[in-house]
C-alpha cells in the first residue's frame, strides 16, 4: 500500500494519468555513434533513462552491447558490476532478454571498458579495445519488479 | 526542459495582467481561514473563495495566485492576492529539524553550523545529504512541530536546486544586482536531486544525492526544499492512494503545478516519463508560474537565499566527484541562453563562474573576425568541473575546418598538448579556417589522454542552412519556423543558429535575409 501511495502520487507529481503500465521505468535510445580513440571506442548514447535513480543509488541498470559479427560477444556496462565483458554461448533461438539474464554468469570484469558519462539524457561508454569491430546493437536493461525491461535497440558501427 | 519561450510569456502576461487587473481580495484579517485546530498544518491558512475547494495551496511569503475561469495556473488572467500570503507550513533541514517541538533555524545560522557537505558521484558512489522534512504550525518565523494524525506514511518529496552562478540565490533574481541574467539563472529552475521520504512520528527522515559539484574554489552551494500532499487518504479520494488534501510546500523557485487533474491533462503522455520501482520514485516538477521580480507583488517571493533566510529550506555544499575524463567549457553568460548543462567551475583567473560544459557547439563562420575562447579542464563521471590528477596531459585534436589559434607550442595547428595543474584547466582559442561562410564541413574536437577520451561536435553555421548553394525563401522559412527554439528544446537545430548565441532569433533571421540570393559553396 505505501509504495503504491507512493508510485501513484509520483506518477501526479511527474503529470502522466494514473495506470500501473505507466509505472514502467523509462527506457530509449534515440541515437547512438561512436568515435574511434587511442584507448578504444567511444560510444554516445542519447535517450530516457531514470537518471536520477542511477545518481542515487547502485540501481540494476546496465547499457549492453553486442557484436553482430557474433551474437555471442558482449560487454556490459552495469551499475552494479562495473564493466563486464566475455562471450555467451548461445543456443539457436535466444533472445536479449535471455542474452542478459545469464551474463553475470559468464562475462568477467574488464578494467578496458567503463562508462565515463551519465547525465539526464545522455550516456558515453567505453568500449574495451578488444571487442569486435563493426556493427554492434546497443540496449539499455534495467531490472524491475524482478525481471529485466529493456529498451528499444540500436546499432552502431564501431569502427 | 522548461520551455522558455511559453514560460517567459506566461510570465509577462501575468505580471503585467497582474498589474492591471482588479485586485478584489478581501482584507488578509477577514479572509476565510481554515479553522480545524486538529489539523495544525493549514489551521489558519487561507481559503480559497470557493468552499469546495478548501485551504489554498500557496508558497510561503508568496501571494495567493487564484487560477481564472479557464481554471489554469499560469494561464492568462490569473489574479494574485497580493495582501494574501502563505505562512510556514512544511520545513526542510539537513540535520536535525526540531527540538522540544520547536522547529530549528537553518544550518547556516545555528552557532557554530556549517552546511552539510555532498558529493557527487553516480551509482551511490557519493556521499548523499541526510535531511529532516517537518511540518509546521506557522507560528513565528519556521513555527513548531505539528504532526497532523494523517502524517506517519505521508510521501513526502524533497527537491535540491543548485546555485549555478555562485550569486547565492537559486532562481530568477535581481537580488545578486544583475537584471540582465535571467537566461542563466532559468537553469537554475531544473532540481539536480530528488528524493522521496515518508512521515515518521515527527518528520520525513532520508538522503538525497545531489548531481551537481564543484572544484575546489567553486562551492556549489544546493537548497533543500520540499513539498507533499496535506490529507489523509480516503477510499473515495483516487482509490486511497493519493492523501486527499492540498499540495504543502517550502519555498521554492517557482510556484510549481499541483493539481493532479491539471498535471493528468497537461503532462508528458509518454510513459517513459515515468520511473518506479525504487523509493526514489520520478518527479517532474513543472512550473506552473515562473518567477517574475520585476513585478512587485512578487518581487523575490520565489528567490532562495541561501544564506539561512529563506526560512524552510536548507543548504548543502557538493563538491565534485574524481576525473575520469577532460572536457571543454565556456564561460557561461547571464545573456545568452546556455548550449549545454551549466556546472560550477573557476575561469582561468580563479574567479568562480558558472561553465557551460560543451558536447556541442556552435561556432562562427565568420574567417578571422572572431574566436572563441574555452577552456579544457578536468569532468567528473556526472559532467561537474573537478581538479585533475597530477600532471595531466592532455592532447587536443581538430579536424574539419576549424584549427586551434592558441596556444600553439609545436607549429602544428591542428593538435596540441596542454597540461593541466588544476581546476582552473588551460585557456586555449578555437577558429574556423578559411573566410566567412565557406561552409566546411562540420568540425569535431578530441580531447585524448591517460583518462577516456571526449569528443565535441562543432557546427559551423552560414545562412544557408539547407546547403542548397545559394541562400533562398527555403533558408528563411526554416528559421523562421524555428524561431524561438533554443539549446536544449528537443527541436533546437543547432545548424540554424548562425550566430551561435544558443537561441534561434530575428537575429538569425536578418542575418540569413540580408544575404538573400548570395550563392555559399556546399561542403
Amino acid at each position: 500500500m505505501r509504495l503504491a501511495a507512493l508510485i501513484v502520487a509520483a506518477v501526479l507529481w511527474v503529470g502522466v494519468p494514473v495506470s500501473a503500465s505507466w509505472t514502467a521505468p523509462p527506457l530509449a535510445l534515440t541515437a547512438a555513434d561512436s568515435t574511434p580513440t587511442a584507448l578504444g571506442t567511444l560510444v554516445r548514447l542519447d535517450g530516457r533513462f531514470p537518471a536520477s535513480d542511477l545518481v542515487a543509488r547502485r540501481y540494476p541498470f546496465q547499457v549492453f552491447v553486442q557484436a553482430h559479427s557474433d551474437p555471442g560477444r558482449v560487454v556490459c556496462f552495469s551499475a552494479l558490476w562495473g564493466t563486464l565483458s566475455g562471450w555467451i554461448p548461445l543456443a539457436d533461438e535466444f533472445d536479449l532478454e535471455e542474452l542478459i539474464a545469464l551474463a553475470p554468469e559468464y562475462l568477467q570484469p574488464d578494467p578496458g571498458g567503463e562508462l565515463v558519462y551519465l547525465g539526464e539524457s545522455r550516456i558515453e561508454v567505453m568500449i574495451p579495445p578488444e571487442f569486435p569491430r563493426g556493427r554492434a546493437n546497443i540496449v539499455l536493461s534495467v531490472e524491475y519488479q524482478g525481471a529485466p525491461v529493456l529498451s528499444n535497440d540500436l546499432e552502431v558501427t564501431l569502427p | 526542459m522548461i520551455r522558455r519561450g511559453n514560460g517567459w510569456l506566461t510570465a509577462a502576461a501575468f505580471a503585467a495582467l497582474g498589474v492591471a487587473g482588479p485586485c478584489t481580495g478581501k482584507d488578509p484579517a477577514i479572509w476565510p481561514r481554515y479553522d480545524d485546530p486538529s489539523n495544525l498544518i493549514l489551521h489558519g491558512d487561507p481559503l480559497y473563495p470557493d468552499p469546495e475547494k478548501g485551504a489554498a495551496e500557496i508558497m510561503p511569503g508568496a501571494p495567493l495566485i487564484l487560477r481564472r475561469s479557464d481554471d489554469v495556473l499560469g494561464a492568462r488572467y490569473d489574479r494574485l492576492i497580493a495582501r494574501v500570503r502563505g505562512d510556514v507550513d512544511l520545513v526542510v533541514r539537513t540535520g536535525a529539524a526540531a527540538r522540544a517541538g520547536a522547529i530549528l533555524p537553518p544550518s547556516l545560522l545555528i552557532p557554530g553550523g556549517t552546511a552539510a557537505v555532498g558529493v557527487a558521484e553516480p551509482f551511490g558512489g557519493g556521499v548523499a545529504v541526510p535531511f529532516e522534512a517537518v511540518p509546521s504550525d506557522g507560528a513565528g518565523v519556521y513555527g513548531n512541530v505539528a504532526v497532523p494524525y494523517y502524517w506517519r506514511g505521508l510521501p513526502v518529496l524533497v527537491l535540491a536546486f543548485s546555485d549555478l552562478d555562485g550569486d547565492g540565490y537559486v532562481g530568477i533574481t535581481g537580488l545578486d544586482g544583475d537584471d540582465s541574467d535571467a537566461l542563466l539563472e532559468e537553469a537554475e529552475l531544473t532540481p539536480t536531486g530528488r528524493a522521496f521520504a515518508f512521515g515518521e512520528s515527527d518528520a520525513a527522515r532520508g538522503e538525497i544525492a545531489i548531481r551537481v559539484g564543484g572544484p575546489p574554489g567553486a562551492r556549489a552551494i544546493a537548497a533543500l526544499t520540499a513539498a507533499t500532499f496535506a490529507g489523509p487518504y480516503r477510499e473515495h479520494h483516487r482509490d486511497g492512494l493519493v492523501p486527499d488534501g492540498p499540495v504543502i510546500m517550502t519555498h521554492l523557485p517557482f510556484f510549481p503545478e499541483t493539481d493532479p487533474e491539471r498535471l493528468a491533462l497537461e503532462g508528458p503522455r509518454d510513459p517513459a516519463a515515468v520511473v518506479a520501482g525504487s523509493l526514489t520514485a520520478a518527479m517532474n516538477v513543472r512550473p506552473a508560474q515562473l518567477h517574475f521580480p520585476s513585478y512587485s507583488s512578487l518581487g523575490e517571493a520565489f528567490t532562495l537565499r541561501l544564506d539561512g533566510s529563506t526560512s524552510t529550506i536548507d543548504v548543502a555544499s557538493v563538491r565534485s566527484g574524481s576525473a575520469v575524463r577532460f572536457g571543454l567549457v565556456r564561460v557561461a553568460r547571464g545573456d545568452r541562453r546556455p548550449i549545454a548543462p551549466v556546472r560550477p567551475g573557476l575561469d582561468s583567473n580563479g574567479r568562480r563562474v558558472a561553465l557551460e560544459v560543451l558536447s556541442h557547439w556552435a561556432l562562427a563562420d565568420d574567417g578571422d573576425a572572431t574566436h572563441s575562447t574555452l577552456q579544457v579542464v578536468a569532468l567528473d563521471r556526472l559532467g561537474n568541473v573537478t581538479s585533475p590528477p597530477p600532471n595531466a596531459n592532455v592532447v587536443l585534436e581538430v579536424s574539419g575546418g576549424i584549427w586551434i589559434a592558441s596556444p600553439d607550442t609545436d607549429g602544428d595547428p591542428f593538435r596540441e598538448t596542454v597540461q593541466l595543474r588544476d581546476a582552473r584547466g588551460v585557456e586555449i582559442e578555437l577558429d574556423d579556417l578559411g573566410s566567412s561562410w565557406d561552409d566546411p564541413p562540420d568540425a569535431r574536437v578530441l580531447l585524448e589522454s591517460a583518462l577516456a577520451p571526449t569528443r565535441i561536435d562543432v557546427s559551423l553555421g552560414d545562412p544557408d542552412v539547407n546547403d542548397s548553394g545559394a541562400v533562398d525563401a527555403l533558408d528563411l522559412l526554416a528559421i523562421g519556423f524555428a524561431r524561438e527554439t533554443g539549446a536544449g528544446d528537443d527541436d533546437f537545430d543547432i545548424r540554424l543558429d548562425i550566430d551561435a548565441n544558443g537561441v534561434i532569433d530575428d537575429a538569425d533571421l536578418a542575418l540569413a535575409a540580408s544575404q538573400l540570393g548570395e550563392s555559399i559553396a556546399t561542403p
